[in-house]
């Protein structure tokens, strides 16, 4: 009875206009943050096997290396240089199978087998977590592949030889045959995909299995490092191009203009997010100013109920429960409508090919909840603040 | 509970009260004893109210509660107070206009619980407004209202009532109803009363009359 008389006298319309002020506001910040997410999974390539930090440089291949038949390599002194660059942290080099490799896989009824090659980085130069990755003997040999293999296969082979096609998440269930010889000896090994990337064109295992499979079937000679991967802090460093360029290096250049698309992205989105907090802000002012509307409206009851013997607590309660409720429902709606979103954000970015989440990341909803908290604290201290004021 | 008032003189009539009120000597309103405060309008009686129930606090000198001094009350000890000690009838009713006569005095006795539906139902047929309880406060009369007020400030327990000229829009005739239930509940509460009244006429057994 005493929520109704001290709550009654309120216009709705009011009530409404600040609810869908909260309600957009909390949603643009959210929303923009789960897009940021959601982009930065694919331009950031966090999930992809070597981070937009990470350079992959190789030289150019020429007629006379053909000719020739010397590889285009890397020398110690060339390098050294790397190290010397400010932008560069650490210089990785690939290291390569020096034996004779097969993979392939039973489908259906067909098993295919094709020759290989294996490469390795260091450890330290993979930010993607793949579990197993620390390979001992008599483990599955886990394997990441590019991309444009399983694409291929996909848009290419299975369709002119009536196989089915598969899924990254599909292939990565499937049982691989590794057969390594060399030396003469043959070992049969089992391998599982580990995971697919966009940025190597190679095909990666760990280095612990290379160093421990080029101990005992390593019968090719070392052909020297013909790539390399840079740790970078910065690839767009003005230092790092000008010296790639100078040395007519080769790079994947993708990823200097992803380090700048990344930049201008997160740009557009801070824009996005401060738009967002600012009416958030707005909003905050507008429920504080409707807070204070209802209780100067209540003024004449809110005192007589003080006077009849109510504490301050129980009038505060009542308002602290309606809070709670209206910014409860803020909030759900607001998921509610950010679950459609994140619905058609996922339709879209399947229809462009990307990979995204396909729920929203829990960092969103905490972010979200602790604004719709500090709003409500904001407000019950107010409202606290208001009620004692007319006790006196 | 004893009341007591020592030096008492509101800021508001500082070197412009009579030398026979009650302002700036030191009176003592004991417990369950009936008191009449007497005096024209604009000498203060609502305001002595008020510093009795804890509203006001605009004067020098202090008044205490069995000894204690009220000004160091915290608002949590006035709630306690006005829901188990200290009942009034405003001299302004201050009822919600809105809510029906019942529902204002449901709202008083949902915090002790004092009384039952059916003691509410019988106070208000003694005083003749049992067929007003459904009705919002704001189709009845002042005097109907005066009754309603009168109700909820008797469904709590208390050891003072407090009435600011409660009777100012009764007939004799409705007077006397209301003189007898007041009596009737403080008798059961053993409790005092301290009745303010610009006239005199009071059926009410006084102890003594106090002129401000």
């Amino acid at each position: 009875m005493i929520r109704r008389l001290i709550l009654s006298k309120q216009s709705y319309i009011q009530l409404t206009v600040v609810l869908f002020g909260s309600l957009f506001g909390l949603l643009m910040v959210m929303s923009s943050l789960q897009i940021y997410q959601d982009i930065r999974s694919i331009v950031d390539n966090k999930k992809e096997l070597i981070s937009s930090q990470f350079l992959v440089v190789n030289k150019p291949v020429s007629i006379l290396n053909t000719l020739s038949g010397s590889a285009a390599v890397f020398s110690e002194e060339e390098i050294e240089a790397f190290k010397t660059l400010k932008a560069v942290e650490k210089v990785g080099t690939f290291k390569a199978n020096q034996f004779r490799a097969q993979t392939g896989f039973q489908l259906q009824d067909k098993t295919m087998m094709t020759d290989m090659f294996f490469e390795a980085v260091p450890d330290g130069f993979l930010d993607v977590k793949v579990s197993n990755w620390n390979w001992k003997p008599g483990q599955p040999v886990p394997i990441i592949l590019p991309t444009d293999y399983l694409n291929l296969y996909n848009f290419g082979f299975a369709p002119s030889q009536g196989l089915p096609q598969i899924s990254k998440g599909t292939a990565k269930l499937a049982g691989l045959k590794v057969i390594v010889s060399g030396n003469g000896q043959t070992a049969e090994m089992s391998g599982v995909i580990a995971g697919f990337t966009d940025r190597i064109n190679s095909i990666l295992v760990p280095e612990s299995f290379l160093e421990e499979t080029n101990k005992i079937y390593g019968s090719y000679k070392e052909k020297g490092i013909s790539r390399l991967v840079l740790m970078c802090n910065d690839p767009s460093d003005a230092q790092l191009t000008e010296f790639l360029e100078s040395r007519g290096y080769e790079t994947n250049l993708e990823m200097l203009k992803n380090g700048k698309l990344n930049a201008l992205l997160k740009m557009v989105l801070s824009i996005v997010l401060i738009i967002g907090s600012v009416i958030v802000l707005l909003a905050i002012l507008g429920f504080v100013q409707y807070a204070q509307l209802l209780i100067s409206n209540s003024n004449y009851e809110i005192r007589t109920l003080l006077q009849l013997g109510y504490r301050v607590n129980t009038i505060f309660k009542q308002y602290l429960l309606f809070y709670i409720v209206l910014m409860g429902l803020v909030f759900v709606t607001g998921t509610s409508v950010l679950l459609y979103i994140k619905h058609l954000i996922n339709g879209y970015m399947s229809e462009k090919n990307f990979e995204v989440d396909a729920t929203i990341d829990p960092l969103v909803l905490v972010y979200g909840l602790s604004l719709v908290i500090v709003f409500l604290i904001l407000n019950a201290l107010n409202t606290f603040y208001r009620i004692k004021q007319l006790a006196k | 509970m004893d009341i007591a008032l020592r030096t008492v003189v509101p800021k508001p009539l500082e070197g412009n009260y009579s030398s026979e009120s009650i302002w700036g000597k030191d009176i003592d309103f004991k417990a369950g004893h009936y008191y009449l405060v007497k005096a024209s309008s604009g000498k203060g009686k609502s305001t002595l109210i008020a510093y009795l129930f804890g509203t006001r606090s605009d004067y020098s000198g202090s008044v205490l509660l069995d000894g204690k001094e009220t000004k160091s009350f915290s608002l949590n000890d006035w709630s306690a107070l006005r829901k188990e000690s200290i009942a009034i009838v405003f001299q302004d009713l201050r009822l919600f206009d809105h809510m029906s006569a019942f529902e204002n005095i449901i709202i008083k006795q949902q915090l002790t619980k004092t009384v039952s539906d059916e003691a509410i139902q019988a106070m208000a047929k003694q005083l003749g407004i049992d067929h007003l309880l459904g009705k919002p406060v704001k189709y009845l009369s002042m005097g109907q209202q005066q009754r309603v007020a009168l109700i909820r400030a008797l469904v709590q327990p208390f050891k003072w009532l407090l009435l600011d000229e409660p009777f100012s829009h009764l007939d004799a005739e409705n007077t006397l109803k209301m003189e007898a239930l007041i009596k009737e509940v403080c008798e059961r509460n053993g409790a005092g009363l301290i009745l303010t009244s610009l006239g005199n006429g009071s059926s009410l057994n006084i102890h003594s009359e106090v002129l401000i």
